[in-house]
C-alpha cells in the first residue's frame, strides 16, 4: 500500500545497492519497508523541529527516536487529511513536551542529592551562533506563537495548513504569526539594548 | 541593521541547519532494533495540537470528559466486573472536601475528618481539613493540563480493564498534586479501580461517602463496589458506561490512552 505523505519515488521498491568489493556479509541491506522510507524522507524535518522545540544536544537523539517509534507503531491512525509532516510535528511536539517534563522530574528528584549539576554545552560546531540564539528566542515565545511562527517562518507551512494541524482557523493562525513576530522583534530589542549597555 | 533585517538573519540561519550526516544512519539503526523488538513507543497522541484554549472550556470539557461533574445525573452506575489478581492494593486516601472548583461545600470541613490514610508514608496525602480556593494564577493551564492527563490516563485505563495501570496513574497524580484540583475524582477513580481489581470492598466505598457525603457518586461507588460479584443470572452491567468518553473515543482533550510504563498495549 502506498504510504500517504511520501514521495511517489519512495513508495516504489527501491533499487537494491550494488557495494562492489564489500563482503557479502558486510553489505548494508538495501532500504525496505514503510518504517523505514519513513524515516529516511522526514528524519531532517523531525531532527531540526525537535531543536526549535527545546531539545538540547544532550536528549535531541532519544526525542527523534521516539518521535518515529510513535510515528511508525501508530502510521495507521493518520488519516491524511493533513499532511504527513503536519503529523509528524505535532507527534514531534508531544514527544518532546512528554520528555521535557520527565527530565525536568529527574532533574528534581536528583536535585535533592546534587546540588550543583555541570552546564550541557551544545555543539558549537554543528550550528551557527545566529541560529542558536534564535532557537533561544523561540522559547521565550508561548507554544501557541512558537508553533505557528516555526510552522510558517521556518518551515514554509501555509495558514491553512497550520491550521489544520492546531484545528483553528486560518485567521487564528495569522494573528498569532503577527503577535509572534512581533513579539520575538521586541525580544531581539531588548536584547540588543542590554549588550549596548554592557559594552558602553 | 533593523530589527526586521536581523530577524530575517536569524530566521536564515536557523533554516540553514542540518542534522550531521552520521546522524540518520545512527538513528536508523536503533530505530530498526526497536522495532523489531517491539518496544513500545511513549504514550503520546497523534492527533491535531490543541494549543491556547481557555481555561474555563477546559474545566467545562474535563468535567464531561471524566463525567463527574455537575452531579453526573446521566451517568449510569458502574460495577466492577473481572476481578483481576490484586498486584497491589492502594488504600484510597479521601481528602477531607470537596474540590471547591467542582463542589463547593463549605460546611464539609468543619463537620468531617478525614479518616486515617493507611499507606506508606511517602504515599500519604496529608488530609486538608480547610480547602480554600487556590489563587487564580496558581490554576496555571500546564499545571491543570498535567493533572486532567493524569486523571485522563487513569479513567481510560480503568475503562480499559486495567485498574492497575489506573492505580499508578493516580499514585502519581496524589504525589504530584496532592492538593490538586481533581482531588475527588481521584478518589472516587481510586475506589473504582480498587473494586474493580478486586476483591470488591463496601468499605472503600463507604469511606468515600463519609468523606464526600454531598458528592453526588457516592451512591455509584457503593453500589459498585457492591455489585461487583454479580447475582447469578444477572447481567454485569458495564464499566465502560459510567464514564463517557469524547466521540473521538480518545481521553480528554484528544489525550492519549496508554500505559504509564509501557506494560500491555490494547
Amino acid at each position: 500500500m502506498p504510504l500517504p505523505g511520501l514521495r511517489k519515488s519512495l513508495n516504489e521498491s527501491p533499487e537494491p545497492v550494488k557495494q562492489k568489493g564489500v563482503p557479502a556479509a558486510e553489505r548494508v541491506a538495501p532500504a525496505r519497508g514503510p518504517a523505514e522510507l519513513l524515516y529516511r524522507e522526514h528524519f531532517a524535518f523531525v531532527w531540526r523541529n525537535a531543536r526549535r522545540l527545546g531539545c538540547t544536544d544532550d536528549w535531541l537523539d532519544d526525542a527523534v527516536h521516539e518521535v518515529f517509534l510513535v510515528a511508525t507503531r501508530r502510521l495507521g491512525e493518520f488519516e491524511g487529511r493533513s499532511g504527513m509532516r503536519t503529523w509528524l510535528f505535532a507527534i514531534t511536539f508531544r514527544v518532546v513536551g512528554r520528555m521535557q517534563r520527565d527530565r525536568a522530574r529527574q532533574r528534581r528528584q536528583t536535585n535533592r542529592y546534587v546540588t550543583e549539576q555541570p552546564e550541557l554545552v551544545s555543539d558549537a560546531a554543528r550550528e551557527t551562533e545566529a541560529a542558536e540564539y534564535l532557537r533561544q528566542l523561540l522559547l521565550k515565545l508561548s507554544e501557541p506563537q512558537r508553533v505557528v511562527l516555526i510552522l510558517a517562518e521556518l518551515e514554509g507551512f501555509t495558514s491553512v495548513e497550520i491550521a489544520e494541524t492546531l484545528a483553528v482557523p486560518a485567521g487564528t493562525v495569522d494573528s498569532r504569526l503577527r503577535a509572534a513576530r512581533i513579539q520575538l522583534a521586541r525580544t531581539l530589542e531588548r536584547d540588543r539594548a542590554r549588550d549596548e549597555r554592557w559594552t558602553r | 541593521m533593523s530589527t526586521s533585517d536581523d530577524l530575517s538573519v536569524l530566521f536564515r540561519a536557523e533554516r540553514a541547519a542540518r542534522p550531521p550526516s552520521s546522524a540518520a544512519q545512527h538513528g536508523w539503526t536503533r530505530l530498526a532494533a526497536d522495532l523489531a523488538a517491539n518496544v513500545a513507543p511513549l504514550p503520546v497522541a497523534v492527533g491535531p495540537l490543541k494549543l491556547g484554549l481557555w481555561l474555563v472550556p477546559k474545566w467545562i470539557l474535563a468535567g464531561f470528559a471524566l463525567g463527574l461533574v455537575g452531579g453526573g445525573a446521566a451517568l449510569p452506575l458502574l460495577a466492577p466486573r473481572a476481578v483481576l489478581g490484586r498486584a497491589s492494593r492502594v488504600e484510597v486516601h479521601v481528602a477531607a472536601a470537596n474540590s471547591v472548583a467542582l463542589a463547593p461545600t463549605p460546611t464539609d470541613a468543619s463537620e468531617h475528618e478525614p479518616a486515617p490514610p493507611a499507606l506508606a508514608e511517602e504515599q500519604r496525602v496529608a488530609p486538608e481539613l480547610t480547602r480554600v480556593a487556590p489563587p487564580a494564577s496558581a490554576l496555571s493551564s500546564a499545571t491543570f493540563d498535567a493533572e486532567l492527563k493524569l486523571i485522563s490516563f487513569a479513567k481510560a485505563d480503568l475503562d480499559a480493564h486495567r485498574p492497575t495501570h489506573a492505580l499508578a496513574w493516580l499514585a502519581e497524580h496524589a504525589a504530584r498534586f496532592p492538593n490538586g484540583v481533581f482531588v475527588t475524582e481521584r478518589d472516587a477513580l481510586n475506589v473504582l479501580a480498587l473494586c474493580e481489581q478486586g476483591p470488591p470492598d463496601e468499605a472503600l466505598a463507604q469511606r468515600f461517602a463519609v468523606q464526600h457525603p454531598s458528592s453526588p457518586l457516592v451512591a455509584r461507588l457503593t453500589k459498585a463496589c457492591r455489585a461487583a460479584t454479580p447475582h447469578v443470572g444477572a447481567p454485569i452491567p458495564s464499566a465502560h458506561a459510567s464514564f463517557e468518553t469524547l466521540p473521538n473515543g480518545s481521553g480528554a482533550l484528544g489525550e492519549p490512552t496508554n500505559e504509564p510504563s509501557g506494560g500491555e498495549q490494547k
